[in-house]
């Protein structure tokens, strides 16, 4: 175990919200280029501590490294820079702006890094390609399926080659027949992008995908499968 | 590595995709820019009115009455050589002897007190800048003055005045005599009491002798050296004694003068109240933002717009706002100037301040303390929203906008 390359290194991560407990003492360690469910019942702290590895929020106790970097010990501007440029984020309800086309809200993430866009522009055909959703990329979000836009969700949080690729509830909002689809997309192209895939979610059948299971229960690290 | 100025022109691009993205806030965003332009143009035109007042009459000034002005405190002098000598000074370029009196024109039925100006057309003409052209036989009078006797060159009005302070009994000397000039001062005062006549004419009327005047007009240099001038009357205070009154040509209107540099530094202050109430339109502009566009704001902060970065271009898109009503500002001044230039009712507004036309005098030190000031109070205000947002966590922003 010791000459494994970890890439995230929770210890001891706890999270408060006023009173309330969310997290109540993490500590684990994750492989990079692998792949993890990290599963519980509603309330159990498992989306908290996915925002957590994100550096979306900040603990109230312990230290998180990602890649051996403290997150802790990062600005604000440092931990906007981390998000930018090593996590990507699939989230339940896909955040996407209904006010742009589905290529520019891909192209956000790279817009906030700026630079040259063109690699990501490529990449996108390719990837929208794969997914099935070219025909997508100049509508509006609001005028596309569910699991078509959560496909556009998945694109944008893989456009700047994420190492850490985050994703809360992926298949929340879908149908048996997406579900299994976006799972299997997501196993696929995390492998490709060689990217350390966390999935947190409360469907068995999803978490059932997965070699390695995170369970939660009341904040507190129930059992790792 | 992209380099920091093309991310913050692509972080102003999808900041300005926030502000502009429906119409309800393009409107919003049209409305704080007229709002504000009208703000700071209520300011410049105010200020500029004032300055172009000052200005007006600080030239009126100079240009019926010469850069100094001497009167006899007793009466009437000989001009001799010893009074010439004391005028040699290398400053004064030109000097001409007046005999001032005070009369009364008479036309018809109609009658007006004035005040008479004896002169030699050429030195006071050249102390002066006017252009004043009248035979022996002529009298030249001021434009109001001519409207109120309703005169026209050519026509003869009656002048009434005292002979001479030691012949008394003679009171009063009436002369017809034909109008042959009219003249325009700028000054609605002046316009409507001043006349001129050849000092030898006036001389005799009054029976004062050859040689005699109470007083003297005098031209220091060319253009508006205030401080020049300060120092040929105190040298000529010095120099011609206690007989004689010596003044710059703006005394007749120095409290004036002061009366209005404080009025303007005041009015500015106050009228800062509409620039704030402008800025309130920014600030609700901004809260308007915030609640609105929280959903996009919170999104481009998780995928990685950090807070300096988004701070830098939210008071780059505020300045930009500003920088757009500065310029709307400029064209609203340019367009006043041209109203208050060739609309007719500024012109008889005009007279009211006793000047012949109204303007804007701007300096850049104007323009510059108003947008200034009005960018000061709307980074203030872009601070405030900045520090309201910031205030906000991330993920109960995102969850709140986005579950």
């Amino acid at each position: 175990m010791n000459n494994k390359t970890w890439l995230v290194e929770a210890r001891n991560v706890k999270k408060s919200f006023g009173k309330v407990e969310a997290l109540g003492g993490i500590t684990l360690n994750l492989e990079a280029n692998n792949q993890y469910a990290v599963k519980g019942t509603s309330g159990s702290g498992k989306s908290t501590l996915l925002y957590l590895l994100g550096g979306l929020d900040r603990p109230s106790g312990g230290e998180i490294f990602i890649s051996g970097k403290n997150l802790s010990l990062q600005t604000d501007d440092e931990l906007a820079k981390f998000r930018n440029q090593f996590v990507g984020f699939v989230f339940q309800f896909h955040f996407l702006l209904q006010s742009m086309t589905c290529m520019n809200n891909i192209l956000l993430p790279g817009r906030i890094r700026g630079g040259s866009i063109v690699e990501i522009q490529k990449d996108t055909h390719n990837l929208a390609q794969i997914l099935g959703v070219t025909h997508c990329l100049e509508k509006y979000p609001y005028q596309l399926s569910g699991g078509e836009q959560q496909r556009i969700n998945i694109i944008r949080a893989l456009s700047l080659r994420p190492k850490l690729l985050l994703c809360d509830e992926p298949t929340g909002n879908l149908d048996s027949k997406n579900t299994e689809l976006v799972t299997s997309l997501l196993k696929e192209l995390a492998s490709d992008y060689q990217s350390t895939l966390i999935v947190v979610t409360h469907d068995n059948d999803v978490s059932s995908k997965f070699k390695n299971q995170i369970v939660l229960k009341d904040g507190k690290l129930f059992e790792v499968l | 590595m992209a380099c920091g100025k093309s991310i913050v022109i692509a972080s102003l691009k999808l900041l300005c995709h926030l502000v502009f993205v429906d119409k309800s806030s393009v409107r919003f965003v049209v409305g704080i820019v007229i709002g504000l332009a009208f703000s700071m143009t209520t300011i410049l035109g105010t200020i500029g009115i004032m300055d172009a007042f000052v200005f007006t009459l600080r030239s009126a000034l100079k240009d019926s009455s010469g850069d100094i002005m001497v009167q006899s405190r007793y009466g009437f002098f000989h001009f001799d050589r010893n009074i010439e000598k004391k005028l040699e000074n290398p400053s004064i370029t030109h000097y001409s002897k007046v005999i001032k009196s005070q009369g009364f024109a008479i036309n018809e039925g109609n009658s007006k007190g004035v005040l008479i100006f004896g002169i030699d057309m050429k030195p006071f003409n050249q102390v002066t800048g006017q252009n004043i052209k009248i035979s022996k036989d002529e009298l030249a009078l001021g434009f109001e003055l001519s409207k109120r006797m309703e005169v026209k060159v050519g026509d003869y009005i009656v002048l009434g005045l005292a002979s001479g302070n030691s012949e008394m009994k003679d009171l009063p000397q009436l002369k017809r005599i034909k109008v042959g000039q009219i003249v325009k001062h700028a000054i609605f005062q002046k316009d409507s009491r001043m006349l001129y006549i050849d000092n030898e004419v006036l001389s005799d009327m009054m029976k004062l002798g050859r040689g005699k005047y109470n007083s003297m007009v005098i031209r220091v240099s060319k253009g508006d050296a205030s401080e020049k001038i300060d120092e040929i009357v105190q040298t000529l205070r010095g120099d011609l004694g206690y007989d004689f009154m010596v003044r710059p040509y703006w005394q007749e209107f120095g409290s004036f003068f002061k009366a209005i540099k404080a009025e303007k530094i005041m009015i500015g202050l106050i009228l800062q109240l509409i620039v704030v109430i402008s800025v309130i339109n920014v600030l609700a502009f901004i809260i308007f933002l915030n609640e609105k566009r929280s959903r996009e704001i919170f999104l481009f902060k998780a995928l990685g717009m950090g807070q300096r970065k988004f701070a830098s271009v939210w008071l780059c898109m505020v300045t930009m706002l500003w920088g757009a009503s500065c310029l709307v500002s400029l064209g609203m001044v340019f367009l006043l100037k041209h109203f208050l230039n060739n609309f007719t009712y500024f012109e008889q507004l005009s007279a009211i301040y006793n000047l012949g036309s109204l303007s804007l005098l701007l300096s850049f030190s104007d323009y510059s303390l108003v947008f200034i000031s009005a960018l000061i109070w709307i980074l203030l205000i872009a601070w405030w929203g900045l520090f309201r947002m910031k205030r906000k966590s991330l993920l109960e922003g995102l969850r709140k906008e986005f579950a």
